[in-house]
């Protein structure tokens, strides 16, 4: 258990600067999510963290102590690898306890710590077994298993999830935070996944090109995202033109043919702004009701757990979505009313 | 329409290439098992010899031949181990430290020697190392008063590590290649340091490579007669020389068939062992196989 801080990453490769100023804590005992979509240098921070590539300028501090320049063999981070990284010319327990060997515990202590940490991850009896015979899962749960046996102070998990199939990867999602729980272990997670992110996290770093965009619990990343990156990549809301308009102490982003209550936070009226409106923040109504927008329906798209109502709102295009039976009786082509249920709507400047 | 005929695969397609080995591999082995028996060269317009066993007892009397063969080994040792200890770090720059579009490049450098004979090979050593050569003189130039190695067993050595080099170098990139930055990467973060990276995680992994590196090196090494002839001077001869000369200049096809197999068997038999070695430090590194 210990605390993170990232302090001012620079990293270049080949004169393209991949991280810029890259600054970060994790408080001991918590799970941060790093999110961003390829390329926006999450994984290059995991591996400074643990000393794999070296960053130009900046540095890491592990409980206080600047870690920087030590090698990663002295670092004392457990990471577990995309591809998990188990070594093929040993079973099952040599694999878990290849850490403990190499920091010259007696055997039959590896043995008793080799065992415990299988039946952590709920692999007890496999110590035999061969790496190849294993399943996807499994082999994730090895690897796991083998970053947590020298109870390291940081774990890193560069997206240890994304070669599994969705069942699994569900399974495993609350299995290793259940047990990154139970350890109390600080944990770096590397993801591109929203709803990975969202559902594992205790904090969320959304990052993108090289800068982070926006830090905070899921909840808020979420409701109030920040820039209209995080409003796009975190759940892809509707950015909706218009102006800024006050009317009784309430503020209002108008356009041609709809009026959306919005939270202030900036910016004067006659302003031109870009409110995010989520799918699921949209309400039917009749007309005349108050808050209603005209909508007109062009299409709709079943995704199992809700219709996606393609359509304008106005001019603007708009998707909603909509609960299972909400959808009933709606036509394709149909020019309805719909008002935002949400109070919190964000927006941000042109 | 016409129906398309499917051909399915099968065991009799192996039989050109197993005639072929057969032809070429088993029936000269059978063919030299049989002349071992047979006294002097029936193919030297001597009348049939008959059958004898004068050639295995007179190879056990030999002093000569296992003197030669120990020597042979030994030299074999020697060149094999300079060759690994040469080509680990070579490979593992061209696999590993090398960027994806210079590897290319890399390997044509490795393999240019084959494209050369290989007597001009050893020629161009023996012009590079002879008294009043390239290096010679150059030692001298800067005050080091180097005396030639030409025709020692120092010389012999030279010219046969710098002759097999490539095919060690060659085995063992291709397994280094296979094993993931990520397992390396991986055995860092776990603890070990560079050296026990290496004996842990890289040897055991280019151990298939590092095998038959030994077999294409050692096996040739032992049974060469060309170097030592050229380059190893006076007392350079080696086992493979005494084959030669019993073929070549005392015509006597039994005996050298005699010596042939015995150096066949011994050469089996050591290969057996370090390929059992291995694959026991193998084991007892990495648990199974």
């Amino acid at each position: 258990m210990a605390e993170l801080i990232v302090k001012d990453l620079d990293k270049s490769f080949d004169q393209h600067q991949v991280l810029k100023g890259i600054s970060f804590s994790v408080k001991s005992g918590d799970f941060l999510s790093l999110l961003g979509p390829s390329g926006c240098g999450k994984t290059t921070i995991l591996r400074i963290i643990c000393g794999l590539e070296t960053a130009d300028a900046g540095e890491v501090l592990v409980d206080g102590k600047d870690v920087t320049k030590v090698r990663p063999e002295k670092r004392d981070i457990g990471l577990v690898f995309q591809n998990y990284a188990l070594f093929p010319s040993m079973n099952v327990a040599k694999n878990v306890g290849y850490g403990l060997k190499m920091h010259k515990v007696p055997k039959e202590e590896i043995d008793r710590r080799v065992s415990e940490a299988l039946e952590l991850v709920k692999l007890g009896g496999y110590e035999n077994r061969r790496v190849k015979q294993l399943s996807g899962g499994e082999q994730q749960r090895v690897a796991l298993a083998r970053a947590l046996v020298t109870k390291p102070r940081i774990l890193l998990l560069d997206e240890p999830l994304s070669a599994l199939d969705r069942k699994v990867r569900a399974e495993m999602q609350y299995e290793i935070r259940n047990i990154q729980r139970q350890v109390g272990i600080t944990t770096v997670f590397v993801t591109h996944d929203q709803e990975e992110a969202l559902t594992m996290s205790d904090q969320i770093i959304l990052l993108n090109q090289g800068h982070i965009e926006q830090q905070g619990d899921p909840y808020t990343i979420y409701s109030q995202p920040a820039t209209e990156f995080a409003s796009d990549f975190l759940g892809k809301a509707n950015l909706l033109t218009g102006t800024l308009t006050e009317a009784d102490g309430k503020w209002f982003v108008a356009g041609e043919k709809f009026r959306i209550p919005v939270n202030h936070c900036g910016g004067k009226e006659g302003d031109t702004v870009k409110a995010a409106v989520r799918g699921e923040y949209f309400e039917f109504c009749a007309q005349g009701d108050e808050g209603a927008n005209p909508f007109h329906l062009e299409k709709k798209i079943f995704t199992g757990l809700s219709w996606k109502l393609i359509g304008a709102l106005g001019e603007q295009p708009v998707d909603i979505s909509a609960l299972g039976m909400l959808a009933d009786g709606l036509d394709e082509g149909a020019d309805l009313f719909v008002r935002i249920r949400a109070d919190n709507v964000v927006y941000y400047n042109n | 329409m016409k129906k398309k005929k499917k051909i399915q695969p099968n065991s009799l397609w192996a039989l050109p290439s197993a005639g072929l080995l057969l032809l070429l591999t088993i029936a000269p082995l059978a063919m030299l098992l049989l002349f071992s028996f047979m006294n002097r060269n029936m193919f030297a317009g001597q009348p049939w010899p008959g059958w004898t066993m004068g050639n295995i007892t007179r190879m056990m009397a030999s002093g000569t031949f296992w003197d030669l063969l120990l020597r042979s080994l030994r030299t074999g040792l020697i060149v094999t181990v300079i060759c690994i200890a040469a080509a680990y770090p070579a490979a593992w720059a061209m696999a590993k430290v090398v960027p994806e579009k210079r590897r290319g490049m890399c390997m044509i450098l490795v393999i240019l020697p084959f494209f050369t004979s290989q007597l001009l090979l050893i020629y161009a050593m023996m012009n590079l190392i002879q008294t009043g050569g390239l290096l010679m003189t150059a030692l001298n130039a800067i005050g080091i008063p180097a005396k030639s190695f030409l025709y020692t067993n120092a010389a012999t050595v030279l010219v046969l590590v710098y002759e097999y080099l490539p095919y060690m170098i060659l085995c063992l990139y291709s397994s280094i290649e296979g094993i993931g930055d990520n397992l390396i990467h991986a055995s860092l973060i776990l603890g070990a340091n560079k050296v026990r990276t290496f004996t842990h995680i890289v040897f055991p992994m280019s151990a298939p490579g590092l095998l038959s590196g030994i077999l294409l090196v050692f096996v040739p090494v032992v049974g060469s007669f060309v170097e030592p002839g050229l380059v190893g001077g006076s007392n350079g001869m080696m086992v493979g020389s005494l084959i030669n000369s019993q073929y070549k200049d005392n015509l006597n096809m039994g005996y050298g068939a005699v010596l042939s197999c015995v150096l066949l068997i011994v050469l089996c038999v050591i290969m057996a062992i370090i390929s059992f070695a291995t694959k026991k430090a193998q084991q007892s590194i990495g648990g199974d196989v």
